[in-house]
Order: structure tokens, then sequence, then C-alpha cells
């Protein structure tokens, strides 16, 4: 144990119980206090282990079929993009891919083959609505569908974003900033149809041109507004 | 480089390859190796989804946007900050974290009237299937060599995701107590743990 007097924190810490500010002021106290750190670093294997600390339930196997369907549709793209997606990039895009791993290459080969991201596991026999979203792109049409708690964005009439871009699927609930709904896509044809994925408690969905690889956050504004 | 998955290749091997091997091949987009993590992992992320939510759907809504995050973002994985097994969990436990943050808002008003610990406590499991887990087992039962007082505030922090001075107001206990008994509960957990905690580092 430590004899700084900040060490009272580092258990509450380890299980992230600090408050937002506080665990602020004591990540910014550890920095400095080498005591902390050892204690922190003790502390956190056993807090870490918790997550196993209770009975083991094994999870339904339509989960996993569900899962895998999404990844395997997705890796078959990335294999399908072929060399395009082998492509050397330039540096700054590079790292990004890097960074981003599957998703930003699938971007990357989407652009290149051009075929439509995104393929949906309808759930079956739950009741679907549909919302029609607001673009500003002329001509254009959006709409989410909804079923249970998943959704699904369908788009017609839309161009693509700029070169090196693409779509970026985003979930805002009440005023929090918006958070990456984890779907990037392009549009063939003018169509495109994406997995927006769970939206439950999210007010809107929206979408952004973003840099191929997509983005933490929005750097531009809505194309797609939708009110779920 | 982007590696072809190679439908040659014996899905045997996969089995044999370290997690953090496996992470290599998922980051550029092998399905087979991310199946191979899933079959792995599922489970112990299904239960703790599943204790820390309490609903098959919202477990298996945790469960799916924290394995399609590893398959998108595998390349965030760093093998230096810890095993797979600890970064997949982590990610379930932030997910869930944001689940019972945004419904429980209101609950926690009444929290006190309905004695919410209760909630958090291993629950009555007719509706899902038991796993077996020799470490899960032990680690339960290293939980339970705690003194009550420490288990709870471990519990309601870890699995409820409270915050200390939620708990302090639950329990009716001051804050400085409440930290106190997480960092004594966390103490005596690694002790009990011995080399299985360091595992976990």
């Amino acid at each position: 144990m430590t004899g700084c007097q900040h060490g009272i924190n580092a258990g509450a810490w380890a299980l992230g119980a600090l408050d937002g500010r506080e665990a602020a002021a004591f990540e910014e106290h550890l920095r400095t206090c080498a005591q902390c750190q050892a204690e922190v670093a003790r502390l956190r294997a056993p807090a870490d282990a918790m997550a196993l600390a209770t009975e083991q339930v094994a999870p339904p196997a339509a989960l996993k079929d569900r899962i895998m369907r999404t990844v395997e549709s997705e890796a078959q793209l990335l294999r399908a993009a072929g060399p395009e997606a082998d492509r050397p990039q330039p540096a700054r895009a590079r790292r990004r891919f890097l960074r981003t791993g599957p998703v930003a290459a699938l971007a990357a080969a989407t652009l290149a083959v051009g075929i439509i991201v995104g393929v949906l596991a309808a759930p079956g026999g739950e009741s679907t609505r549909t919302v029609r979203a607001q673009v500003t792109m002329a001509g254009a049409t959006a709409t989410v569908h909804v079923s249970g708690d998943r959704a699904r964005l369908e788009v017609r009439g839309m161009r693509n974003p700029p070169p090196g871009h693409v779509y970026e699927v985003w979930i805002q609930r009440g005023k929090r900033p918006p958070q990456p709904a984890g779907a990037l896509f392009t549009v063939l044809h003018g169509r495109g149809e994406v997995e927006v994925g769970s939206v439950k408690g999210v007010d809107r969905v929206m979408v952004t041109s973003e840099p191929a690889g997509g983005s933490a956050a929005p750097t531009s504004s809505p194309v797609i507004t939708a009110a779920v | 480089m982007l590696s072809r998955v190679n439908p040659d290749r014996p899905v045997a091997a996969l089995h044999d390859l370290a997690d953090e091997d496996l992470m290599q091949l998922v980051r550029k987009g092998d399905n087979a190796a991310f199946e191979v993590v899933y079959d792995r992992h599922s489970t112990a992320a299904y239960s703790l989804a599943y204790r820390m939510v309490g609903s098959r759907n919202s477990a298996e809504d945790v469960v799916q946007e924290a394995f399609l995050s590893l398959w998108r973002s595998g390349a965030r994985y760093d093998r230096g900050r810890g095993s797979v097994r600890t970064w997949v969990l982590g990610i379930v436990h932030n997910r869930a974290i944001d689940v019972l943050r945004r419904s429980l808002v209101h609950d926690r008003r009444r929290a006190s009237d309905e004695g919410i610990e209760e909630r958090f406590e291993a629950r009555e499991r007719t509706d899902v299937e038991a796993a077996r887990n020799d470490e899960a087992r032990e680690l339960q039962a290293a939980l339970k060599t705690l003194p009550d007082e420490q288990c709870r505030v471990i519990e309601l922090a870890y699995f409820g995701g409270f915050s200390h001075s939620e708990i302090a107001e639950l329990l009716e206990t001051p804050i400085g107590t409440v930290k106190g008994r997480m960092r004594l509960g966390l103490e005596k957990m690694r002790g009990q743990l011995g080399g299985l905690a360091e595992a976990w580092t």
C-alpha cells in the first residue's frame, strides 16, 4: 500500500468508480506519483479479473450466427477488393488505415470496386417501422427501417462523397455528441443500404461524409438526419 | 499488405494459435481467425454482459456490438497492454456500463427504496444455459472470501457501474469508507488469486 494520501483512490479508480472530474484529477496525479502508479498497477489485475467473477452462461447460437453473418460478408468484400485493397496509400491515409483495420480497408475496397457495403441480417417476425429521413442532397431520399431495437438505413438517388471519402453513420442520444454507429458506406447507382445496429435509446441517426476509414467524431455537417 | 484468407488452410491450425497471433489475422480481415477468437471468449463476454444488464436481449446487443467493434478495429489491440481476453472483456464492460447509464438514470433515483444491491447480486438464471469455466469458478470463490462489505462495494462498482459516491449514498456509508473497502477488497482478491491475478496484467 502507498503512503500517499491519494492512494485511497486507487481501488475506486481501478474499478472505474471515480466520478469523471475526480478520475481526471487522480490520473493527473498518477503521472507524477510513483507510489500511486505502483498501487494502481497492483489493483488493476484483480479489478480486471472481476469480469470473470460471475456465473458463466452460454451465449445463444443465434447470436454467433448473427455476428458471423456480418463478419463474413465484410470479409468477403475485403477479399473481393483484391489487389485494390493492397494498393499503397499516401502516408496519412495509411496511418488511418492501420489504426482502423478492416473497416478502413473495406471502405477503400468499396470505393475501388463500387459495391455496396453493409449486409443486413433481417431479424424475423418483428414489426418494422419506416422513418423518412431529411436529406440535404437534391433528389436523394433516405429511409430508416427499425425492427425491434435494430435499424437499417436505405438511400436512393445519392451521389458518392468526394474521392477518398465515405459516408459514415452516427447515432445520437438526446443532446449528447453523436457516436459512430460503426457503419461506413458508399453508393452504387445512387443506392446504398447499411446496418445501423442497435438504436435503443437513440433519438437521431445521421450520416456525414468523412475521410476514408471514418472518423471518431463528425467532421462535416449531416447529409442525412432521421429522427428515430 | 492484406493477406488473403487461404481457403485450403485447415481451421484446426487456427485453434493452435495464441490469441495475440489470431488478432494479427483478424486485423487483416480474416473471418476464420475472428471466429476462433469469438468461440474462445464469447461465453465470458456474454456472462459478464448478462450479469451487468440483466436481460438476454440487452446482453446479446452488448456482445454483438463489442465483437463487431473488435472485428472492425482489431488494430487498436495492443498486446503490450494486456491479454486479448482482458481487452475483449474491457470492451464488453464499457458497453454494458453505457447501457446501464442510459437505462438506469431514473431507477437510480429510487435505488435506495428498492434495495438495488439485490439487482446486481447473482440472479436466478432459469432462462440461460450454465457453462463451465474453472477460472471463473476460482474468481467467484475468491470474491466470496472477502468480507461482505468489501464484496458489496466492489460488485456494485464493477457490475452495477455505480460511482463511489452513489454507492456511499446507497449504503449510507461515508465516501472514504467506500473507497477504503474497494481498495482493501481488491488487495485481498489479489492475494487470493496469486498467479492468476498476474495473468491478468
